[in-house]
């Protein structure tokens, strides 16, 4: 028959440990194995006995360690279970035999593998978990996450950019004080000083100490935060922020103005942050046609940041990433394929801060994307139809003043 | 002579490297030749043993001569007798010192 008991002890405490297992072996139950995580031990129920428990350091491996499992057992300690990769659990009957370690200093000898390992692990974890710090706030780029912050995209990632770096600075003391405590045994021991029992410490089970951490932490955060910040609408179904022209009234200032009004397709993408309280995406195109990949068309961003230095930040970063997205349609071999792409160029404009221009041909049509920071506001509009930017940006200037 | 660098011996290591002096042991034997030695005074638990061993091969004081099954047999080294020496040299020094303080 076997009985399960919580392990009272913290893993540091070696003598704490070996005192209460031949506490135990008084009451009948002789240790059988202890689970992984070291907090429950299964003992055999059997005749009360003074049976001696030794907690050995595991420096040895495969066969080596084999051998002296044997070599052991001919010297009255017989080999029990194994505590992670720390210590192996040696038992003994005979009152006669001596002890597993008959000095303290021949013990700190061979905690001194132990803690040399546990120093370079630890170590290992710590510059793990620093590169995953590192990856966390730079990928894909650091400005993307910043971008993120900024715009409120992804809510729930942003939380996770900041609530991942905090656990991670929290667990490196941990490791420290890991590593101390194991330190200290050797060197107590080295002095040829015995080790002090701990006190007995009824452990939380490991799915209370998971849920407490898990859910705060981890799961509790994706349940308030949406995956994505963005909302989608009809084109009719919201007000913009400014009356932003349609693509006909952008294809009466051109060379070719529309005979009749064409029958437009789109939708609005919208969002708000603390940093950019507007945020509008207009999408227009010729209906009919199977995407919204037509020869008529007119993308429009608008940004109203909190403040003229936020706009700074999101305009670059918009620019940047609106010509990485432009450079990828040119690199693929799909139907949205743009060809001729030419840098942003910088252009000067009466009342604003800041104008960049970049062209492109999209199916053989002509097609530009503009850039513009004034103040606050940031615009960014791709086209693609027989207009020029400039007869048209005064369009666009004239609605945000609207 | 060059000895062991790494400090004074502690009991145990003491005993452990004069078991070698007369001739080639293994573990069980070391044991009984440290017991009997000592009058039962010093027991070496197999623990300390084989740590013991295992550090003195790294410090190159002992070298394995025969392995038959489990039983392994060592030798001292030159710089096992040289380090038993200056241990032995160190202990003398201390008996007198004392012995001169009590007089």
């Amino acid at each position: 028959m076997t009985v399960k008991k919580p392990v009272p002890c913290s893993l540091y405490d070696l003598r704490g440990i070996q005192e209460w297992l031949d506490e135990m072996a008084l009451q009948g139950l002789f240790l059988k194995e202890v689970n992984r995580r070291f907090d429950r031990a299964e003992f055999e129920v059997g005749d009360p006995a003074p049976v001696r428990y030794r907690l050995d350091p595991v420096v040895r491996k495969g066969k080596e360690n084999e051998e002296h499992v044997a070599l052991y057992a001919q010297m009255g300690w017989n080999y029990v279970d194994r505590v992670y990769t720390w210590y192996d659990i040696f038992s003994c009957a005979d009152p006669e035999a001596p002890e597993l370690y008959s000095d303290y200093q021949s013990l700190a000898l061979a905690m001194d593998g132990l803690v040399r390992r546990d120093l370079r692990n630890h170590v290992l974890l710590a510059l793990s978990l620093l590169a995953v710090l590192l990856l966390i706030l730079f990928f894909p780029t650091p400005g993307h996450n910043f971008r993120n912050l900024l715009l409120w995209e992804q809510p729930e990632y942003v939380f996770d950019m900041v609530a991942y770096p905090i656990v991670l600075v929290l667990c490196l003391p941990l490791l420290v004080f890991e590593y101390r405590q194991t330190q200290k045994i050797r060197d107590t021991l080295a002095q040829g000083l015995p080790l002090k029992a701990g006190k007995r410490r009824k452990k939380l089970p490991w799915y209370v100490v998971w849920a407490l951490t898990y859910l705060p932490i981890f799961l509790l955060p994706k349940l308030i935060f949406p995956d994505v910040g963005w909302d989608v609408c009809g084109l009719e179904e919201r007000a913009l922020a400014h009356p932003w022209p349609t693509a006909a009234q952008v294809e009466q200032v051109g060379a070719h103005p529309l005979t009749e009004e064409p029958v437009m397709d789109g939708y609005i993408r919208y969002n708000d942050s603390p940093f950019a309280p507007v945020q509008e995406e207009v999408h227009r195109y010729r209906a009919a046609s199977p995407n919204y990949l037509s020869d008529l068309s007119v993308t429009i961003r608008y940004i109203r940041a909190g403040s003229p230095k936020i706009a700074r930040w999101l305009y670059q970063m918009e620019r940047d990433q609106e010509f990485k997205r432009l450079e990828d349609r040119q690199s693929t071999r799909y139907t949205y394929q743009i060809t001729n792409l030419t840098p942003f160029a910088p252009r000067d404009w009466p009342g604003l801060d800041r104008l960049e221009v970049t062209r492109y041909k999209e199916r053989g049509e002509d097609s530009w994307t503009f850039t513009l920071l004034r103040g606050n506001d940031v615009l960014l509009v791709d086209y693609t139809g027989s207009v020029q930017w400039e007869d048209c940006l005064p369009l666009f200037l004239e609605a945000l003043d609207t | 002579m060059a000895g062991r660098e790494k400090g004074p011996l502690t009991e145990p290591m003491y005993y452990v490297l004069m078991s070698f002096l007369g001739r080639e042991m293994c573990g069980t034997e070391i044991t009984e030749f440290v017991e009997q030695k000592t009058a039962g005074r010093v027991k070496l638990g197999p623990g300390t043993l084989y740590t013991l061993l295992a550090k003195f091969q790294d410090e190159g004081l002992i070298a394995e001569t025969s392995v038959d099954g489990r039983k392994r047999t060592y030798r001292i080294t030159e710089k096992g007798r040289d380090a038993f020496r200056e241990e032995l040299e160190r202990l003398r020094a201390c008996v007198d010192d004392g012995e001169e303080s009590l007089l």
